[in-house]
């Protein structure tokens, strides 16, 4: 007797039968692997070719939004938390008081990139990366008090970097694919008007009176001022070189862009580009100690301290398999900085040196400070399971691991 | 260690492409070119994983099948906002049940299989070809075995809906009690 299931069964074989994939799959996949290591590190391709050699796994989403938190709040969000989210989407709280971690909250499925807290903590956004390419990415806020994560809110296709205003209303993320920002808005977690910038938005920053964003265009070599109020965006600035990220000093008079070249100054008041600074093999990351009177680049190699008074750099601190991400002491003293080959390197803004490397583990990878200075985690991405290094900044001594549930991709802390 | 699992992915990808095309095909609802992208999706995300998914001789299938399910799921969704397959599978299907010689055709059933909703089709396609149990498609699919259950009672009712044919005697399908028209 013929029955349904057993046509089928024979139906699907004659239909498939002798169907073969394109030849040299294996050289498609990796090349398609390739286009994504440049993709997710902004690397050159000699960078990505370091990447396939050591490390293997993507980067941390490293936009200087999604690095720490830009609080300034009041402590509303209870004691202070490090959330670390996995990368399916977990996001592990853990009190850094007693350096115990919560109960993980899960929001199935998709790949994640990176997470930011409004400025009183209430709210974390995690960032999704959703497969094809073509459709929405999502960002899924988590409320950190009743530890739930809400409904995912569409952003436009191949969101990879997203900012925090300082002043906590609007959240912005550049989506690659769409060539566009969308501005969230935090109090209702819904969508504005998509803005229209260049060919493929990487690293976004908003300067710290949240009235303008600028918004990096990887593949057009320019960067696109946003007016916050009007969500317009102005005349993009020209810099060259593949920008990468954007990190705005703390008067908010300069913004620091991260270019295949090096890192490239904007004189926000007026827009316009100052002499490229060389750092490097090109810098992947740029970031701004708290007294505004550093920008650290990172690059393939090592780190380049730039010094923001005159633009002038120190002579550059090299890093094994190049650096990572890096955070810095609230009192500016000094940036630790992470090396996928296992340690963590503290550099002193001061000297511009390197002090001993610290041993945190294989996989190093994001990096957070608490608000008092005293303890910075390190998340590991490398084994079967996901750890969180804490380390005393005060004698650079490793404390006992903390296990989270999935391999960390980001981490932020509460103020 | 790291040319070690370049190693198992390449044996992997020699020995199981061809037939994760084939499952890919299936998914997709017979879309070629869709097949083949959504394989080289799955590969890429096992190949950026091959160090966790090899070790220790584990196997890599469930992960690709699970990408490769949830892929075909997504593409589908994106490919019927974009208006470029039909928005009513009654109207790709020419009308069953005129001519008693339409009712055996295998080409009506698989023209019906790719107007069943996609995640139902998973689950016929995992169920009834891969030959997978329960278990191991709701792990694909990211949901209970409870639902893999119902999804294929559905999926195959609309089978029957689209075909026009009856439940057989003592079938899996008519053991398990679901309602049917």
């Amino acid at each position: 007797m013929n029955d349904l299931e057993d046509r089928l069964r024979e139906a699907i074989n004659a239909a498939v039968a002798g169907a073969e994939p394109r030849p040299g799959v294996l050289s498609a996949v990796r090349r398609r692997h390739r286009r994504w290591l440049i993709r997710v590190t902004g690397a050159s391709a000699a960078t990505a070719a370091i990447v396939v050699a050591g490390v293997v796994v993507p980067l941390a989403l490293l936009s200087p939004g999604s690095r720490v938190a830009t609080a300034t709040g009041d402590g509303a969000g209870g004691p202070v938390t490090a959330y670390v989210v996995g990368e399916k989407g977990t996001v592990t709280p853990i009190r850094t008081a007693t350096n115990t971690p919560l109960k993980t909250i899960s929001d199935r499925g998709v790949d994640s990139l990176g997470i930011v807290l409004t400025p009183d903590g209430k709210t974390a956004y995690v960032l999704n990366d959703v497969l094809p390419a073509i459709v929405p990415s999502t960002v899924t806020p988590v409320r950190t008090a009743t530890k739930t994560a809400l409904t995912p809110i569409k952003v436009g296709a191949g969101a990879r970097h997203f900012a925090m205003a300082p002043d906590g209303k609007t959240l912005y993320v550049a989506n690659v694919y769409s060539g566009t920002v969308t501005p969230i808005r935090t109090a209702t977690n819904t969508t504005l008007r998509p803005i229209k910038v260049g060919r493929h938005p990487e690293g976004i920053a908003v300067t710290p009176d949240s009235k303008t964003v600028y918004v990096a265009n990887y593949l057009a070599g320019t960067v696109t001022p946003i007016q916050a109020a009007t969500g317009r965006a102005l005349k993009p600035v020209k810099v060259g070189g593949y920008p990468w990220a954007i990190a705005i000093t703390p008067n908010g008079k300069t913004a620091y862009v991260a270019t295949a070249y090096g890192v490239v100054p904007i004189a926000t008041a007026t827009n316009t580009a100052l002499p490229l600074i060389r750092a490097g093999r090109g810098a992947l990351d740029v970031a701004i100690t708290p007294n505004g009177s550093t920008a650290y680049a990172l690059t393939a190699n090592g780190v380049t301290l730039i010094r923001t008074a005159t633009n002038t750099i120190l002579p550059p601190v090299s890093v094994k398999q190049g650096s990572i991400d890096i955070a810095i002491t609230p009192d500016s003293a000094t940036a630790y900085v992470t090396d996928p080959a296992g340690e963590v390197i503290p550099i002193s803004t001061a000297t511009g040196k390197a002090q001993a490397p610290i041993a945190a583990g294989k996989g190093a990878r994001a990096i957070a400070i608490t608000p008092d200075g005293k303890t910075a985690y390190v998340t590991l991405f490398h084994g079967d399971f996901g750890t969180v290094i804490p380390i005393r900044t005060a004698t650079n001594k490793v404390l006992p691991p903390i296990r989270v549930g999935q391999l960390p991709i980001a981490i932020v802390i509460t103020r | 260690m790291g040319s070690e699992a370049d190693h198992s992915f390449e044996e992997f990808v020699r020995g199981r492409s061809t037939h994760l095309f084939r499952l890919a095909l299936a998914l997709s609802g017979w879309n070629e070119a869709a097949a083949q992208d959504l394989l080289q999706i799955a590969l890429e995300r096992t190949y950026r994983r091959r160090r966790l998914l090899f070790r220790h001789g584990g196997s890599a299938e469930p992960y690709v099948r699970r990408v490769l399910v949830n892929a075909a799921i997504d593409w589908r969704r994106v490919l019927r906002r974009r208006g470029e397959l039909p928005l009513d599978p009654d109207a790709a299907i020419p009308a069953a049940g005129d001519q008693a010689g339409q009712l055996a055709d295998r080409d009506l059933l698989l023209r019906a299989l790719a107007a069943v909703p996609p995640r139902q089709r998973a689950v016929l396609v995992l169920r009834y070809w891969e030959d997978l149990p329960d278990v191991q498609i709701a792990a694909a699919l990211d949901c209970s075995p409870a639902t893999v259950r119902s999804q294929a009672a559905r999926g195959l009712a609309r089978l029957r809906q689209l075909t026009q044919i009856p439940p057989a005697e003592g079938s899996q399908y008519s053991k398990t009690g679901e309602q049917h028209e």
